[in-house]
């Protein structure tokens, strides 16, 4: 049973004049533990559809189906408040920049997507998570005083803090060195299987999308 | 320089509803500024116009025991002599009181051309007096005084009731005075500071009002300021100054705001000009690009606060004068466009300037804060306040002057005291326990928790982007709940004083009718019957006119003044002005017709243009002789029954009922009012604009954080929750600020402003209906503002 399922999905952008379709007939299916890189030039759509996927943004035509705790959910029947509501207990983000609340402490970013779930006793675990990613000492701290990395790393244990069914990544190596891009390719697909998450990346790394178990090309 | 100048500019029109807001919160800090400039223009004018024909251009009096004409002809022979440089001109005065025909009418002699208006041809002809309008007389209209016949020359405002202005001559011929009576001398003398004194009223009408008399000394006289025999023009005086200073603190907000919309536009084009920086472009060319964008906003905004101001002016003085007068045509001067064009254009100008030095790139961050500057300020601001409020001398500036000086350590201290709350809140956070899931930290960690401790942080994080808005607004809520305590307390003690003086069922007007025969015979045909003749004469006593009413002081009288006993005839009670200007207190005499009476008893005299003296009956017959009484208090019979017995009796009199004098002099107290609440209100809408314009700064930079918070799967109730909780912590902040800003205000005004300026002081009674509305306003404003949609576009 797939994790996530687009079928002939479209979209496209307009300001009242003018009309540009960025996805075209799409179609992907994902199983849950299963992982795929989303690759392709700049403007191919990539973040777009991630955006899709998190119920952000409507589909134009075509259908977009997510499985959580056994019920599939289509997303263009969907109202706005219900994707919210799904997209808060089935979905995991990770952003290229602005990935965390600057006003939250690293434990406090962390523990607010277990406090939106009503999930506040798993936050002992969310901690170990941190330590394990090598924040165990900066949890007080706030994201202006991370490196890249660590905020990267930061991201990647919120996203995974509710144990979401789906994890989204768009670019998340985007802005790192290849060290630290090594450091948080890792955790993000170590901690996706471990928790059997179905996980999309959209990335332009190799060494990133190499690490995928499926590789989907796109094209502007 | 001009594709410079070209993105800027379309920067602001590709932005058009944070440019129409910013150009909005211009508008209205300029329209405040013009409407409150008008505003005093025009009721400083009205004063003006009714200053009494001798006293025109007339500083001060000078006055000596038992002065005779021959002491004036020795003063002006020295004056002509050159011995006197600082007076311009002198004139004899003589005043005095006349009945005539059951009428009283006040006498003013002065020398007959000075009389004259200017132009006028109706000089000093025999035989010829001019009325003031309270006569109701005609130009040319004969009347028949102390057997002569004297024809109206012309009829003029004065505000002197039942005044007639005569030649000296022919006034002392109407007092049966001797030729060589003199009361004063009214002098003009040359003001050192003459020049600032018309500066600072062109500037600020009504401010100069409340700058303290010269002080002049002419051997073997005494000399006094000229409101010392014109009381009426020192309650205009200070109802005017307080008026000025109201537009002061307008100005002082709308000048706060315009300041922190440059410095938010500032803000907004941040990223243009880093990126126009990193092309190359200089710092002095980005200024130049950046100040002209602003002047062209301003410009446009000023012109359009200039035309609002001018109707909002009009409209509060219509609303204010509706049923009184027509009120005055506005001209806009010279002046207040100067004015106008400064507040909008140039301080938004230099306001811009200076947001660049501080912000511009290169100078990302603010300033740190100067820790010995502020507590220095904080200091001098506190011994300003000491010296206002306790040394008599510093007059009404010295209690605006503490008002200042509170506002501005109110203000000074958004800064700190948002960093201490953020300090202080962390400081919780990092508490033992917190990490580990106890009870505090697992309620930290909740979602309520969580939302909560967000969104204070998002209030108590952004001191540079929120502080000059929250400043403004807590200037503005803190000023209004203090008018509005002081307006309050002002009001419940006017109606304490109405409902014990206006015991009477009824008040007669008498004209023609003796008072004591009237109440006589209004015994006689109703017994049982409560009927008190009511008169009243004014007297110069140490040099100030006083009026002095006599009746039949009973007990029932009395308590209508407080007082619980009847009066002897050696007794007296004085309003709290007359003890005031008199430097006199409870206990001590006062000598009147020769003869010392001993004050009882003070009561508050509201409304009262002179000090007031009560006495009985029987020793104002011993000092003044022959009584004539005005007024005669009534109670005891119907309103029907009255009105019949009248219609045989005595047709002419007026009969006032007690409902109607206490519903117009509260309506009279209303409209007194109706301006400063305006001006109150306004600046809080001025501040509550600021507080938006920098709402939606802030929000727009945290338009990433909001995006990031959606993908997680913030709901929209709860993003608005969030804002809300945000907003609410803002206003909370500004209205405890507010409060005892305001409650300090209050009490100024109470205890300081109202005493210096009025002659009585206010009990300060704080109710909640004083105080709630402009803190539920402020409260308001700031959730409003961080709740009201900010278009996209305004990125």
């Amino acid at each position: 049973m797939s994790a996530i399922r687009l079928d002939r999905v479209r979209k496209g952008f307009g300001d009242g004049t003018r009309y540009r379709r960025v996805i075209d007939e799409f179609s992907l299916e994902v199983a849950a533990g299963e992982s795929v890189a989303l690759c392709g030039p700049s403007g191919s759509g990539k973040s777009t559809l991630l955006n899709l996927m998190a119920g952000l943004l409507p589909v134009d035509a075509g259908t977009l189906t997510l499985r959580h705790d056994g019920r599939s959910f289509e997303l263009s029947r969907l109202g706005e408040s219900e994707r919210t509501a799904l997209r808060r207990r089935a979905v995991g983000y990770v952003f290229q920049f602005f990935n965390l609340v600057p006003t939250l402490t690293v434990l406090e970013n962390v523990a607010l997507p277990l406090a939106l779930n009503r999930l506040d006793q798993h936050l002992p675990e969310a901690q170990q998570r941190l330590a394990a990613l090598g924040l165990g000492d900066r949890l007080d701290a706030y994201p202006e005083t991370l490196s890249g990395g660590e905020q990267q790393r930061v991201a990647i244990a919120r996203a995974l803090a509710h144990e979401p069914a789906i994890v989204l990544a768009d670019e998340p190596t985007g802005n790192l060195d290849a060290r630290h891009s090594e450091q948080v390719a890792d955790a993000l697909f170590a901690e996706a299987q471990r928790l059997g998450s179905a996980l999309v990346v959209a990335t332009h790394s190799a060494a990133v999308a190499e690490r995928a178990g499926r590789i989907v090309g796109l094209t502007q | 320089m001009k594709l410079l100048l070209r993105s800027f500019v379309r920067f602001f029109a590709r932005t058009p509803w944070a440019t129409l807001t910013a150009g909005l919160g211009i508008a209205l800090g300029v329209a405040s500024t013009v409407a409150t400039h008008l505003l005093g223009l025009a009721v400083s004018d009205q004063l003006g116009a009714r200053t009494a024909p001798h006293l025109r251009g007339v500083t001060h009096v000078a006055e000596r025991v038992d002065a005779t004409m021959a002491d004036y002809f020795d003063l002006r022979r020295q004056w002509r002599r050159g011995e006197l440089p600082q007076v311009e001109w002198i004139t004899p005065v003589v005043q005095g009181q006349l009945v005539a025909a059951g009428r009283r009418y006040q006498v003013v002699g002065a020398d007959g051309f000075r009389l004259a208006a200017p132009g006028s041809s109706a000089s000093a002809r025999r035989n010829s007096i001019r009325a003031d309008a309270s006569l109701e007389l005609a130009p040319k209209a004969v009347l028949q005084l102390a057997g002569e016949r004297w024809t109206v020359a012309e009829v003029v405002d004065a505000g002197h009731e039942n005044a007639v202005f005569a030649d000296i001559g022919d006034a002392l011929a109407l007092l049966d005075r001797p030729a060589d009576h003199l009361d004063y001398v009214a002098l003009s003398l040359k003001a050192p500071f003459k020049g600032v004194r018309d500066a600072l009223e062109r500037l600020f009408p009504g401010l100069a009002a409340g700058l303290p008399a010269d002080v002049e000394h002419l051997a073997g006289w005494t000399v006094r300021p000229v409101a010392s025999v014109r009381p009426e023009q020192q309650f205009g005086n200070a109802v005017l100054f307080t008026r000025g200073a109201l537009g002061l603190l307008a100005l002082v907000v709308a000048w706060f705001i315009i300041y922190l919309i440059c410095v938010l536009s500032l803000r907004r084009q941040q990223l243009l000009m880093t990126r126009l920086s990193a092309l190359g472009v200089s710092r002095r060319e980005l200024a130049a690009g950046f100040l002209g964008a602003i002047g062209v906003l301003a410009g446009v905004a000023t012109l359009v606060g200039i035309a609002g101001g001018h109707g909002l002016a009009a409209l509060l003085l219509r609303l204010s004068m509706a049923g009184i007068a027509a009120p005055p045509v506005m001209e806009m001067s010279a002046v207040v466009l100067i004015k106008a064009l400064f507040s909008g254009f140039a301080v938004a100008l230099v306001g811009a300037g200076v947001a660049f030095i501080r912000r511009a790139p290169g100078f990302l961050q603010p300033p740190a804060g100067r820790k010995g500057v502020r507590w220095g300020g904080a200091v001098v601001a506190l011994a300003l306040i000491a010296a206002g409020v306790t040394l008599e001398e510093t007059g009404l500036y010295g209690g605006f002057l503490a008002v200042l000086a509170g506002s501005l350590i109110a203000t000074a201290w958004v800064g700190p005291l948002l960093r201490w709350l953020r300090d202080a809140f962390e400081a919780r956070r990092t508490g033992v326990g917190y990490r580990h899931g106890s009870s505090d930290g697992t309620a930290a960690t909740t979602r309520n928790g969580l939302l909560f401790r967000l969104a204070m942080r998002e209030a108590t994080w952004h001191e540079a982007d929120l502080g000059v808005a929250l400043g403004a607004l807590i200037l503005a809520v803190g000023a209004s709940v203090g008018i509005g305590l002081m307006v309050g307390s002002f009001e419940r003690d006017f109606m304490r004083m109405l409902d014990q003086r206006l015991a009477h069922d009824f008040f007669l007007e008498l004209h023609d009718q003796g008072g004591a025969a009237l109440a006589h015979a209004l015994r006689e045909a109703h017994p049982g019957v409560v009927a008190v003749p009511l008169g009243e004469r004014s007297v110069r006593l140490q040099g100030y006119t006083v009026q002095v009413g006599y009746a039949d002081f009973t007990v029932a009288e009395t308590a209508r003044y407080g007082y619980a006993h009847a009066l002897a005839p050696d007794q007296a009670l004085a309003s709290e002005a007359l003890l005031n200007a008199l430097g006199l207190s409870v206990g001590d005499s006062v000598e009147v017709g020769g003869e010392p009476l001993s004050i009882v008893h003070e009561f508050s005299g509201f409304g009262d243009v002179a000090p007031r003296l009560l006495v009985q009956a029987q020793a104002a017959a011993e000092r003044f002789g022959a009584l004539h009484y005005d007024r005669l208090g009534l109670s005891g019979l119907s309103a029907a029954e009255l009105e019949r017995w009248l219609a045989g009796a005595a047709p002419d009199v007026v009969v006032r009922q007690r409902a109607a004098l206490r519903a117009g002099a509260l309506d009279i107290f209303d409209r007194t009012f109706a301006i400063t609440r305006a001006l109150t209100l306004v600046a809080l809408i001025v501040a509550v604009a600021g507080l938006y314009n920098a709402m939606m700064a802030l929000r727009l930079n945290q338009r990433a954080s909001v995006a990031l918070l959606r993908a997680l799967g913030l709901s929209a109730a709860e993003q608005r929750w969030l804002a809300l909780m945000r907003g609410g912590a803002l206003g909370v902040f500004a209205v405890v600020l507010a409060l005892p800003l305001g409650l300090f205000i209050g009490v100024v005004l109470c205890d300081v402003i109202n005493p210096r300026a009025f002659g009585w002081s206010v009990a300060l009674s704080i109710s909640a209906a004083d105080w709630a509305l402009p803190m539920t306003l402020g409260l308001a404003a700031a959730v409003a503002a961080s709740v009201l949609p900010v278009p996209e576009e305004s990125a």
